[in-house]
């Protein structure tokens, strides 16, 4: 007997030649998340850029253009807090819409913890619960912590 | 130079960096941050933000497809991101107190290291059959994974989970201060430490690159270092590349690209060198 001791009754229509049905679960949630998430931000952060280009002439190529070299400096202004990356988003600005994409991006492996998290939760493996809500922990660290360090 | 041509350049540099860095199994970041340092006078913080943006992008791809296949461990993975996203926190928090030049000269040291590391991958922590290990036991972060080629089941027990640890906070603090994902030193960690076999190490490595980078990641969006303009053609330009450095993977001989990939690493240490001193 193969199976593990958490599920000696299988449930009807569970695969029964796949005895750890629950960690395929997992597998494929987080496959999913991870996927998803990329495919989203990717996209958009790809429309966030067309449209930045698209409202400011001085970004193309012609006689008055910027130089590149003013808004990949330090002094050049961006929204770095969730309230201002929203504001200037909703108002159509293209940088403000790459940020969400990138926010999205940033927010993908944190996604797949929670999704572990509550996966573990359910399986009631409760040392993993555990360690994967200190993780989460962690990662909201760096967000309130980054502000004020 | 307008913004236009400086974006398309990067997207275009970028795909390079991806597609030479899946072949060779080394991520992007250690291309980005040397060619916007190097070649585009740009300030390390910003090219560090936008190559750990790149970092989430393109593990997170490539994790997926892993995890999939079943070749990730998710407990030890999971477990081991305590370390790692701890080490990425303090890492994140260092830039700010060291010198630049700290950081060229770490980045020249991690990239020779990284270098030898790729090209010196011979010998492999031994299978084992039974651990005495008490975390990994107490934890169950054993694990197994059908190899591709054999078409068998290899099944593994993992030990000395607190060297594991040790190396993967320090993993975290490297890939935090230099803005990519560390897989070179995550890997042996795991291979030849906890002697979870090395197809598994690899793709519990990228399953854990994506969170450790969203730690640090945190830390720089919230200071601004995450300049829009340079992270989206690169996190673009990553990913695509890496796709389709994944797909010709299996077609290509890798010996020719590894050492054209090292020649390019030394000359590049050289330069993060002469930038530090």
């Amino acid at each position: 007997m193969l199976h593990d001791q958490s599920s000696p009754s299988a449930i009807p229509g569970d695969d029964h030649k796949e005895p750890n049905s629950k960690e395929r679960q997992m597998e494929l949630a987080i496959a999913f998340i991870l996927r998803a998430g990329v495919l989203i931000s990717i996209t958009v952060i790809f429309v966030g850029s067309i449209l930045m280009f698209a409202h400011h002439p001085g970004y193309r190529v012609g006689h008055n253009h910027i130089s590149y070299r003013k808004l990949v400096v330090h002094k050049f202004r961006f929204p770095n807090d969730l309230s201002g990356v929203y504001r200037s988003a909703a108002s159509g600005d293209g940088i403000g819409i790459i940020l969400v994409g990138l926010i999205v991006l940033l927010l993908t492996p944190i996604a797949r913890v929670v999704a572990g998290n509550i996966e573990f939760m359910r399986q009631r493996d409760w040392k993993m619960s555990i360690i994967t809500f200190i993780v989460l922990v962690v990662l909201a660290g760096s967000f309130l912590l980054g502000k004020h360090g | 130079m307008s913004p236009l041509e400086f974006t398309l350049i990067l997207l275009a540099i970028s795909w390079f960096a991806g597609l030479f860095g899946s072949l060779v199994g080394l991520g992007g970041g250690v291309v980005i941050v040397p060619v916007l340092t190097v070649i585009f006078h740009i300030d390390i913080r910003l090219a560090i933000g936008a190559s750990i943006i790149s970092v989430i992008a393109t593990s997170s791809g490539a994790a997926a497809s892993y995890v999939k296949d079943r070749m990730t461990n998710l407990r030890a993975g999971m477990f081991l991101e305590i370390a790692t996203t701890t080490g990425a926190l303090s890492g994140a928090f260092l830039t700010s107190y060291l010198p630049e030049k700290f950081l060229f000269i770490l980045f020249a040291v991690v990239l020779t290291y990284s270098g030898i590391a790729m090209y010196t991958q011979k010998h492999h922590g031994a299978l084992l059959t039974v651990s005495n290990d008490r975390i990994a036991n107490s934890f169950n972060l054993h694990g197994s994974y059908v190899d591709k080629a054999t078409n068998e089941l290899v099944e593994y027990k993992v030990a000395r989970t607190r060297v594991g640890l040790a190396l993967m906070y320090v993993a975290g603090m490297v890939s935090a201060l230099l803005g990519i994902g560390s897989g070179a030193l995550k890997v042996p960690a795991m291979d030849l430490a906890m002697h979870i076999p090395i197809k598994a190490s690899s793709a519990t490595s990228n399953f854990m690159i994506g969170v450790t980078a969203a730690a640090s990641a945190g830390v720089y969006f919230a200071r601004g270092d995450i300049d829009p303009v340079l992270a989206a053609p690169i996190a673009i330009g990553v990913l695509a590349g890496a796709l389709v450095g994944s797909r010709l993977l299996a077609k290509l001989n890798s010996e020719t690209i590894k050492l054209l990939f090292l020649a390019a690493l030394a000359a590049v240490a050289i330069e993060m060198f002469i930038k530090g001193v």
